[in-house]
């Protein structure tokens, strides 16, 4: 599926919330959470676009970090929710859940 | 009552930038005269001023990121903040952002994130730095990093000591794009150069802000020394052999002067990430639960 403009601009409020879900499934380091992204042409995105929102997310004591060694390489930094990260993943879900039905019944309506 | 509620909320704003600012001002002003045509009370309808504001800035902060220009003049960028708010200086240091160049500290045009230049040549990734990682950089390291802008621009004033009696009464006034002089002013102009070094670095020595900021100072700092020391040289070279091209050293200064500023945020920050990584957890260790237990 081709990423259009209009895909970057809705993308911009819920890329905060993808990561976190990412991160809801497993620990991750920075690489990893872009390549899980990936998976999702809708929601890929750039270095210059997650590691800004990480460093946010850090921030704000939602994600928590602890240094990994890696083979052969720098130790790795890998990210994982705190419970307040949690606690912000299950509030954006409903929200998420929230205004995704609405917004299909609208647009339901509006294309009908 | 529309008038005060908007000199309330004005009066909240004094830390947005000026477009950001007269933005929200100029639609909030629409919001109040439609209120008042319905006779509303803008506090019923909005909440009080300073809660109203402190929902502005909220919102606003997201679209006023720190390597965003205070203003733009003709497409140019322009700040004055960088002198006092330490998190406009973090601009220059900001390893996530992959923009090589954002808006200068103080003045019009733009300057390097030494922070997406380190990246690129590999010498940090960029979510290295963190509040661990700052808080490792050993003191010792810190002080160094400060004591470069200063011994530069001691050295500067030190020479210019031991010539200035030497010196003609006038010096160049400046160098053409060749680096020949073009023109003459009084020799004092040279102190005006050197204090374009001596200032930023003994402002950079404070050992009272964060860790980041006085690495951050000092970078810049360093830049501006090596330019001054490079006007220095060049307008001295020029009053005693005169008619060469001496006024070239002052371009062959910048990159110079990037590189000993790099020098000097690089080389504690990863003195900083040497000891946060004496803790890193073996890579066959249990993965951490994806929540942290408290």
């Amino acid at each position: 599926m081709p990423t259009t403009d209009r895909t970057v601009q809705l993308r911009k409020g819920v890329l905060e919330l993808a990561i976190l879900a990412v991160l809801g499934r497993e620990e991750c380091y920075s690489i990893e959470i872009i390549e899980r992204l990936d998976a999702f042409p809708a929601l890929t995105a750039t270095p210059g676009t997650v590691y800004p929102l990480l460093a946010r997310l850090d921030k704000a004591g939602l994600v928590a970090t602890r240094w990994v060694e890696a083979g052969g390489g720098p130790p790795r930094k890998y990210y994982r929710l705190t419970r307040d990260g949690r606690a912000s993943l299950a509030e954006g879900a409903t929200a998420w859940a929230a205004l995704s039905s609405e917004m299909t019944e609208i647009l339901g309506e509006g294309l009908s | 009552m529309t008038d005060e509620y908007l000199r309330a909320v004005r009066a909240h704003l004094a830390r947005l930038p000026e477009a950001d600012r007269s933005r929200a001002l100029s639609a909030l002003s629409a919001q109040l005269d439609e209120l008042a045509a319905i006779g509303a009370d803008p506090v019923e309808a909005l909440g009080d001023p300073a809660t109203y504001a402190a929902d502005l800035l909220e919102a606003l902060a997201e679209e006023s990121p720190t390597d965003s220009a205070q203003w733009r003049v003709l497409g140019l960028p322009v700040e004055t903040r960088g002198p006092v708010s330490a998190e406009v200086r973090s601009r220059t240091w900001d390893p996530a952002n992959p923009s090589l160049v954002v808006p200068r500290l103080f003045g019009i045009g733009w300057t390097l994130n030494l922070g997406a230049v380190a990246v690129r040549m590999g010498l940090i990734r960029p979510d290295d730095t963190d509040d661990e990682v700052l808080a490792n950089v050993p003191e010792g390291h810190l002080r160094a990093a400060q004591a470069v802008p200063i011994a530069i621009a001691g050295a500067t004033a030190a020479g210019l000591a031991l010539v200035w009696r030497g010196l003609p009464a006038t010096v160049a006034s400046g160098f053409d794009v060749g680096g020949r002089s073009r023109g003459d002013a009084p020799r004092s102009t040279l102190l005006a150069a050197l204090a374009l070094g001596v200032g930023p670095a003994l402002w950079a020595q404070r050992r009272d802000a964060a860790v980041e900021d006085r690495l951050v100072s000092a970078a810049s700092a360093t830049s501006l020394a090596t330019i001054s020391a490079g006007v220095v040289l060049a307008t001295v070279a020029e009053a005693r052999h005169p008619r060469g091209r001496w006024g070239l050293l002052v371009p062959a200064a910048l990159p110079v002067g990037a590189a000993a500023s790099l020098a000097v945020v690089v080389g504690p920050l990863r003195a900083g990430l040497r000891r946060a990584w004496r803790g890193a957890a073996p890579e066959t260790s249990t993965p951490m639960p994806t929540t942290e237990p408290s």
